[in-house]
């Protein structure tokens, strides 16, 4: 407090400044007088006195000054003194200071804009009550870990083979309850899966949703806008159900409407009663890897989940908790680790008793993990790590190359700045005065670059999103700007300011005064070095762009490759989506007919040359497998480490996806419920499990839990990708699907169909909308796109790095152009005179223009040497980096890392910048007059 | 009081012991103004002239006194060593 009074005293100071002054003056004098009149009184002469007074007194102009300096931020001032002077400098070369600016804003805004997509993804906590008091718990456990399954993510760590699973049970989550000694709440939510048919005001449209115990909004501390959040009271079993919707949902589906609260919602079939909106940013606890529209109690989920997971002894729960003050997150995970323990261990008893199963004789209890939740659930978020993380890199190489290219062109400036500094270190200014000075203007020069860039990268926040769609799914993430991100642009600026200004300031300021003032030709040894630290600036600036463009040639090439695999099925002229008459109480026959209704009427529409339905798309990332198939008294064995697919498929599939049956016979009206199993089968299929390549009639089976499944092969179909463009074709049995109703049923996830038609699949969505509402308007149509476009989807990755780093090697292509430019004008107005004396002497223009360019290309092959030498080392080092962490596939497709396309054309492209950046003052030093050369100066 | 009353005051009390720069106790009066231990105001003096007079204040008597507590607390120590001597 007095600090704040003891600041508001000195500001206001401030403002009368010269009052102050007057008033010392004044006060000083007053003194003064009073003392000589003093000595006067006491006999002396007043001449005599006034004088004894003065000195007595002291230095009076030395002790206005520290008066003045008690009040005053002298450092302020001085700070101040060197913009107001850094402003006319670059007033006075407005168009360096544009391309500096220019450059900057442009590696800093990038750098912005990525740091903004990682602060989303990976920092940014959620918008609750004190998030970091949060904690998430899940399971870990080696591989005989008592663990019966449940639903939730999971993963494996390759390299100790533990493995991590998301979600503990309904019994564990009350056992936490009962003896919870460390948290003031604990709460669980689960996320349903698949997505569900929510209708309100007769409009059926799908929407993500969650089931959450009561104290799920007390304990986040999520305040509703508008009616109420999800209590106890609701949570219990035959409570009415209710739903509470976040705003966005509110928002974007009801358009705001003020009475939604206590509207009644058919979700998935199942009356709900709408009581409340929640507060604005709030989507749920799960993350990025799953946005949440509405959320239900626990309870209801019986209801609504066409296929339940509350069921005895599932581990299906995310649980959270809030730490009471004081307590850690170690303490938490003691308190509730034994009674976790305990469940599961019980768990499996009761599963043994009833089932004997060895592979849990040895069983150890899972470990109980506890880990800060204030950012949600992150099992999905750390598949985008590397991804961002790359990203990150790649702009922090280009503001690396925007800060060498600044340097280059502050140096080449300091040499017309030569005499102005000589004149001042004659005329006493310090040396480290001189570097504040200079260090000023660059820092001048890069707070207005990173407060442009700042600007940019909010302006290319909704484009960035757009286009950031890693791993597939587009990214929902909040991109606000946030001072982790100011923080970020700041800190880039200032080091970006003092990185680019400090070498060209240490290098202007060692000059002798004397032979810098007297000779302005720059033969003096100050030049000379001064050339030579710019040309191995532009070495290194080089050096480094080669390595961010063979970066984008192995990205684009990559890209390329992936478009151009064999599909195995042609992708023109189809489209997709998908229907689920499951999630509004279809089962059974009646679900049976309705997907056979909608074929037969989707091939009544005239543009359709025909239509057929799949379990899912290609390439949509889903997949259904049983394990390794094997042939009945076969010599074969199936590698257990190849995945081998199955697609239940409708009957005309092939057909429509114009694959080729190579033997054997489509599926007809033959293959029934009730017929025995048949499958046509690829290539592969046949490749590695039959003796024979013609096994038509031959049989198969899988042994999947519920018994063997024998199949016979009806026909062979032509290799063709399934769910990665990456792979070689992989084995696909294919199954009708009327056979597999069963499954079909009980996953409820519904069904894809695909339309192949005569011209743009996309002109006859209307005719399939009109038709499935004159079907069933309450059953929504989903995810309409064309095969082209889903296969797209795959590629958003590596398109999303193909754009990138083109884009920016485009921009380091200018800025090497810049560089290049600036250091050689310079070299050649330096050599002036030089030139002028050959010339005199004979030497033809283009025998000055060859030597110069010469020159040129000496510098950026040299540059060219070190980059590629750079990028083989770079893409060496960042391949190990990801070895071992992310068992992902390599980044890359049909190139090496050290792909000497890639290499060439990047070097390529340099030397033509570099020849055209050279040339214009190539061609300036052969037009120079030996006679004006000479009197130069 | 204003700075001239100051400094003599200083002078006579002290019996010309302390005998500093006067100019010096501006900078001071300064410091102490910042802190908030003074207060300035310009008023008449009794000989009719124009002067800047200070007066502590309640934060000022406050460090005054915890000064001087100091102070006493200083020499009665270097006393008791003096005393041993």
């Amino acid at each position: 407090m007095k600090k704040i009074r003891e600041l508001w005293r000195r500001l206001s100071f401030y403002f009368r400044r010269d009052q102050f002054d007057r008033e010392l003056d004044d006060e000083m004098r007053f003194h003064l007088e009073m003392k000589a009149k003093a000595k006067i009184e006491d006999g002396d002469d007043s001449i005599n006195a006034s004088f004894a007074a003065k000195r007595q007194f002291g230095n009076q102009t030395r002790l206005k000054e520290r008066s003045r300096d008690m009040w005053s931020f002298r450092w302020i001032e001085s700070i101040g003194k060197d913009v107001q002077y850094s402003f006319r400098m670059i007033g006075k070369s407005p168009v360096f200071a544009s391309v500096v600016i220019l450059s900057l804003a442009l590696a800093i805004g990038a750098n912005t804009s990525i740091f903004t997509l990682v602060d989303a993804v990976l920092l940014k906590k959620l918008p609750v009550k004190n998030p970091e008091e949060l904690v998430l718990f899940g399971w870990a456990g080696g591989r005989n870990v008592a663990y019966l399954g449940g639903s939730g993510s999971g993963r494996t760590d390759k390299k100790t083979g533990i493995r991590y699973g998301s979600s503990l049970s309904t019994e564990i989550f009350e056992r936490m309850q009962q003896q919870n000694q460390t948290m003031t709440d604990i709460f669980a939510c689960y996320a349903i899966y698949p997505n569900m048919n929510v209708s309100v005001d007769n409009r059926a449209e799908i929407a993500a949703g969650q089931v959450v115990s009561g104290g799920y909004y007390k304990g986040l501390g999520v305040r509703p806008i508008m009616g109420r959040t999800i209590t106890d009271e609701d949570d219990k079993v035959g409570a009415p159900p209710v739903a509470v919707i976040t705003y966005d949902y509110w928002k974007n589906r009801f358009g705001s409407d003020p009475s939604i609260v206590g509207k009644n919602a058919f979700v998935n079939g199942v009356a709900v009663t709408i009581i409340g909106v929640t507060q604005p940013g709030f989507v749920g606890t799960l993350g990025i890897s799953r946005v949440v529209d509405l959320s239900m109690p626990l309870s209801v989920e019986p209801l609504v989940d066409s296929l339940p997971r509350s069921t005895e002894g599932n581990w299906w729960l995310r649980i959270m908790g809030r730490l009471k003050p004081g307590v850690t997150v170690q303490q938490a995970q003691a308190n509730f680790e034994p009674l976790m323990q305990q469940s599961a261990m019980e768990r499996l008893r009761n599963y043994l008793a009833q089932r004997p199963d060895p592979r849990f004789a040895n069983a150890v209890p899972p470990m109980l993990t506890a880990i800060p939740g204030g950012q949600g659930d992150m099992f999905q978020r750390s598949d985008y790590v590397r991804e961002l993380y790359i990203l990150l890199i790649i702009v922090g190489l280009v503001l690396l190359i925007a800060c060498v290219n600044v340097a280059n062109l502050l140096l080449a400036r300091s040499g017309a700045r030569q005499k102005e500094i000589a004149i001042r270190i004659s005329l006493g200014a310090g040396r480290w005065r001189l570097i504040r000075q200079l260090l000023t203007e660059s820092l001048v020069l890069a707070v207005a670059g990173g407060a442009l860039g700042l600007l940019l990268a909010f302006l290319s926040r909704d484009f960035l999103l757009s286009v950031s769609v890693l791993g597939g799914n587009r990214l929902k993430v909040d991109m606000g700007l946030d001072f982790r991100v100011l923080g970020f642009t700041a800190a880039a600026t200032i080091a970006t300011g003092i990185l680019f200004g400090i070498a060209p300031a240490l290098k202007a300021t060692r000059i002798d005064p004397g032979p810098a003032l007297k000779d302005t030709t720059g033969a003096a040894s100050p030049g000379r070095s001064r050339l030579t630290m710019g040309k191995s600036l532009i070495v290194i600036q080089v050096g480094l762009s080669v390595v961010l463009l063979v970066g984008a040639g192995l990205f684009l090439r990559t890209l390329r490759n992936l478009q151009h695999v064999d599909y195995g099925f042609d992708a023109q002229n189809l489209l997709l989506f998908d229907v689920n008459p499951s999630l509004n109480g279809y089962k059974g026959e009646a679900l049976r007919n309705v997907y056979k209704q909608i074929t037969d009427r989707l091939n009544t529409i005239p543009a359709v040359k025909s239509a057929t339905i799949s379990m899912y798309p290609f390439m949509r990332g889903d997949s259904w497998q049983w394990g390794e198939p094997k042939v009945p008294g076969g010599k074969k064995a199936f590698d257990p480490n190849t995945s081998c697919y199955l697609l239940a498929v409708g009957n005309n599939f092939f057909q429509t996806m114009q694959m080729p049956l190579l033997a054997g016979r489509q599926f007809d009206s033959r293959d029934t419920a009730s017929s025995p199993g048949v499958a046509i089968v690829n290539q592969t299929f046949v490749r590695l499990t039959f003796d024979d390549d013609k096994p038509i009639g031959e049989h198969f089976e899988f042994d999947i839990p519920r018994g063997k499944q024998v199949f016979e092969v009806a026909g062979i179909v032509k290799d063709s990708i399934y769910e990665d463009l990456r792979s070689a074709p992989p084995p696909i049995v294919y199954f009708p699907y009327e056979q597999h109703m069963a499954d079909i049923d009980r996953f409820a996830e519904g069904m894809t169909y695909e339309v192949r038609t005569s011209g743009d699949p996309i002109a006859i969505v209307p005719a399939v909308m009109d038709l499935m509402r004159s079907i069933d308007s309450k059953t929504p149509i989903e995810n309409i796109k064309t095969q082209p476009d889903q296969i797209d989807e795959a590629l958003s990755d590596e398109r999303v790095f193909a754009k990138f780093t083109s884009a920016l090697g485009l921009l380091v292509l200018i800025l090497a152009g810049i560089g290049l430019y600036g250091v050689m004008s310079y070299n050649v107005t330096r050599r002036t005179r030089e030139i002028g004396i050959r010339m005199a002497l004979g030497a033809g223009a283009k025998r000055v223009l060859a030597q110069v360019m010469r020159e040129t290309l000496l510098i950026v092959s040299t540059g060219v040497i070190f980059g590629a030498a750079g990028s083989y080392f770079a893409t060496n080092v960042i391949s190990a980096a990801w070895f071992g962490i992310d068992d992902r596939p390599n980044m890359l497709f049909g190139v090496g890392p050290h792909d000497p396309f890639s290499i060439v054309l990047a070097a390529l492209f340099l030397l033509v910048v570099a020849a055209i950046a050279g040339y214009l003052p190539a061609r300036r030093a052969a037009r120079v007059d030996p006679l004006t050369a000479l009197r130069y100066e | 009081m204003h700075g001239y009353g100051i400094a003599q005051n200083i002078q006579q009390t002290s019996e010309d012991v302390l005998q500093v720069e006067e100019g010096s106790l501006y900078p001071a009066l300064q410091r102490m103004q910042i802190k908030g231990w003074l207060t300035s105001e310009w008023q008449m003096t009794e000989l009719n002239r124009k002067a800047r007079f200070y007066k502590l204040t309640k934060d000022g008597r406050e460090q005054l006194e915890a000064e001087m507590k100091k102070f006493s607390r200083v020499t009665g120590a270097i006393w008791r060593v003096l005393e041993k001597v």
